[in-house]
């Protein structure tokens, strides 16, 4: 994927661009589909309703109630698809540049060269993360602090293309 | 009760505009210009658009002015 934004140095190219594993966007998404299915379920059981209010009041605003409800629901869903997509791992052939985006107004930007990598460990600490083919991977800087990108897909390939990296640009 | 129910209305409104203009603004502001995120922003307006117009809709049919 060409990335012009990056400003890359001269003879840098993107290698990988990376984002969570899909699983981790259903994940997410399914609060908002239990929420969507919860409000469904509280407004259909009318009859209950219906002893309390007056039908014709409480078809209106059920139906106002609901509408209001889906832009919540809307707003929320767009919101989890954001955060998912601006979460990034780029890797050039000179640098790893990780976009932690972690909720809507929480970010972090972290950039280090590979050639100051020293060690990198891969885990696939769940049943689910072996099934779907993804993990984290914590990378070791010289000097600096080490960097955990969690539930990345194609994990033995970034760790492939980066240690390739870091000894070309260690030789 | 009208007068009441329509400012909280207006409110709700006004809060999802702002909380909508961040989202948008996130996108413009920290997507990598080559990601194609921005292509969702004008749907996810339009459909706000109607679900507002349709809100307003329902919230004329309530006849605030009987429930209490």
């Amino acid at each position: 994927m060409p990335v012009p934004s990056l400003h890359l140095e001269q003879n840098e190219r993107v290698l990988l661009v990376l984002r969570r594993h899909w699983f981790v966007l259903l994940r997410e998404s399914m609060v908002v589909l239990f929420m969507i299915f919860l409000g469904i379920m509280l407004f259909s059981v009318k009859r209950i309703w219906y002893g309390i209010i007056d039908p014709v009041i409480f078809d209106s605003i059920v139906a106002f109630l609901l509408s209001l409800y889906a832009l919540l629901m809307l707003a929320l869903a767009f919101a989890i698809w954001i955060t998912y997509r601006l979460d990034v791992w780029i890797i050039t052939t000179k640098r790893v540049i990780d976009i932690d985006q972690r909720g809507l107004f929480n970010r972090e930007v972290s950039e280090f060269l590979v050639a100051n990598i020293q060690d990198i460990t891969t885990e696939v600490p769940t049943m689910i993360m072996t099934l779907f083919d993804f993990g984290n991977m914590t990378i070791q800087t010289a000097g600096h602090k080490n960097f955990v990108v969690r539930e990345i897909p194609h994990l033995e390939k970034a760790k492939k293309i980066i240690l390739e990296c870091s000894r070309g640009a260690q030789t | 009760m009208f007068s009441t129910a329509f400012i909280l209305y207006g409110i709700f409104i006004l809060g999802y505009g702002i909380f909508t203009a961040a989202l948008v603004y996130h996108v413009y502001t920290f997507a990598i210009p080559e990601d194609p995120l921005h292509t969702f922003v004008i749907p996810f307006i339009l459909i706000s658009l109607i679900l507002v117009g349709v809100s307003f809709y329902f919230f004329l049919h309530v006849p605030w002015n009987t429930i209490l």
